[in-house]
């Protein structure tokens, strides 16, 4: 069982702005250029196809509009189909224990869902089974550019080996041919992330 | 409680019909949030103000060029929201009836404005609206069960190949009516469901093996 996101994004202070599309550049970095819902890494997609989702919406706490502690940085899938979804009539009342949102930059978030070994976001409480359902985290996507990720870290780390291996031995020779399998997949798969 | 009211936007270039259109929706007592705009020169700047606003439906008048200049119509306009987000409720207001005949309007979403002066003339329009939206979300869910059903199964015991395939043809599905525009290509969810495992994980043990065997040599050195 793996953690859904492997950094908790934090939101640092920021000096309140005139607009919340001129926190994208802090929200970005706070969140580590990733979805703070599913984790997909914008590196891999059109930067400008992640939104800014008001973890409480603007248009039922229109106050929270440039709140930078009511900010997500989103995947345009989750922050789609999040919407305007809220479980109550308070800002501050996300869920009820059953129902309901948690903020991604709550320690809580990964108590209620997780990655399983290939990658698949699933449920691990009833909150859970809400934000994978609401947000449609089990979209092969987010499974898909999960994979993409760990091939790209596991393309790095034989590179690292490979400078520390002595020349003519059986391992380097190991080691080339795993680099050149992943660089195969590498190629095949992210052609179409990185276009 | 979860709050089930339905949010819509209306367009339309004259302030008269944006405040009679308010007035009508308010009555009819449907909606919690009436959004009003007026069409912006750029089309693509309309179409992502629109979608910010999070609503569940779009009702736009055909003739957004009367009373300034815009080089699209409602159909247009609608035409470029359904292009990013599949099936979205989308309405065609319109004057004119022979503009929805004589035109290739998808006759599901033109609507032919009432003549009648009375409140509540539009009173059909909003019980259309309503309707659309709720039979849209009910097939919506339907989607998003049996997607969830199947993951959930391919977890468990895995999935034959029908079943592999009506996955993928449900996850396609979600992304279209998310954002048809960025969906992923199927043919790399097939790969993606199938192909990178084994990889991994050889990859994965190669490095831990190596990695035992460099740290065994650096300690017995």
């Amino acid at each position: 069982m793996l953690k859904v996101r492997e950094i908790i994004p934090k939101r640092n202070f920021v000096d309140k702005k005139g607009h919340y599309r001129e926190y994208r550049f802090d929200l970005r970095k706070d969140f580590n250029g990733a979805c703070g819902y599913c984790d997909d890494n914008d590196e891999f997609q059109d930067k400008s196809t992640f939104h800014i989702d008001h973890f409480a919406p603007k248009s039922k706490f229109p106050e929270l509009e440039l709140e930078y502690e009511n900010l997500v940085y989103s995947c345009r899938f989750c922050n789609v189909a999040k919407s305007n979804k809220w479980i109550s009539n308070d800002a501050e009342v996300s869920h009820n224990g059953v129902k309901g949102f948690i903020d991604p930059c709550d320690d809580n978030y990964d108590e209620h869902i997780y990655r399983d070994f290939k990658g698949a976001i699933n449920a691990k409480s009833s909150i859970g089974v809400y934000l994978v359902k609401e947000l449609n985290l089990g979209l092969i996507r987010h499974e898909y550019l999960w994979k993409a990720r760990k091939l790209r870290a596991q393309k790095l780390k034989l590179e690292d080996i490979l400078s520390r291996l002595p020349k003519n031995s059986k391992a380097r020779v190991d080691v080339l041919e795993a680099i050149v399998g992943l660089v195969r997949e590498y190629e095949t798969y992210f052609s179409w992330a990185c276009r | 409680m979860e709050d089930n009211k339905l949010n819509i936007v209306y367009i339309d270039e004259e302030h008269d019909q944006l405040a009679d259109f308010q007035a009508d929706a308010e009555l009819s007592g449907l909606f919690e949030e009436i959004y009003l705009l007026e069409p912006k020169s750029n089309l693509d700047e309309m179409v992502t103000e629109i979608l910010e606003l999070k609503v569940d439906a779009v009702i736009s008048d055909f003739a957004l060029n009367e009373a300034k200049v815009i080089n699209y119509n409602g159909d247009q306009l609608l035409n470029a929201i359904q292009d990013i987000r599949h099936n979205f409720p989308c309405f065609l207001r319109t004057s004119y009836e022979d503009d929805a005949v004589s035109n290739s309007f998808d006759v599901n979403r033109v609507y032919v404005k009432e003549e009648s002066m009375e409140l509540h003339s539009e009173s059909n329009l909003f019980k259309r609206v309503a309707a659309q939206i709720s039979a849209y979300h009910r097939r919506f869910e339907a989607i998003k069960l049996e997607h969830i059903n199947l993951r959930h199964k391919l977890a468990k015991e895995g999935l034959n190949s029908q079943e592999t395939d009506r996955l993928i043809e449900l996850d396609d599905l979600i992304e279209s009516l998310l954002s048809a525009e960025t969906k992923t290509p199927t043919e790399v969810k097939k790969l993606a469901l199938s192909k990178f495992d084994a990889l991994m994980n050889s990859t994965d043990k190669l490095i831990n093996d190596i990695e035992a065997n460099l740290k065994g040599n650096s300690s017995d050195a």
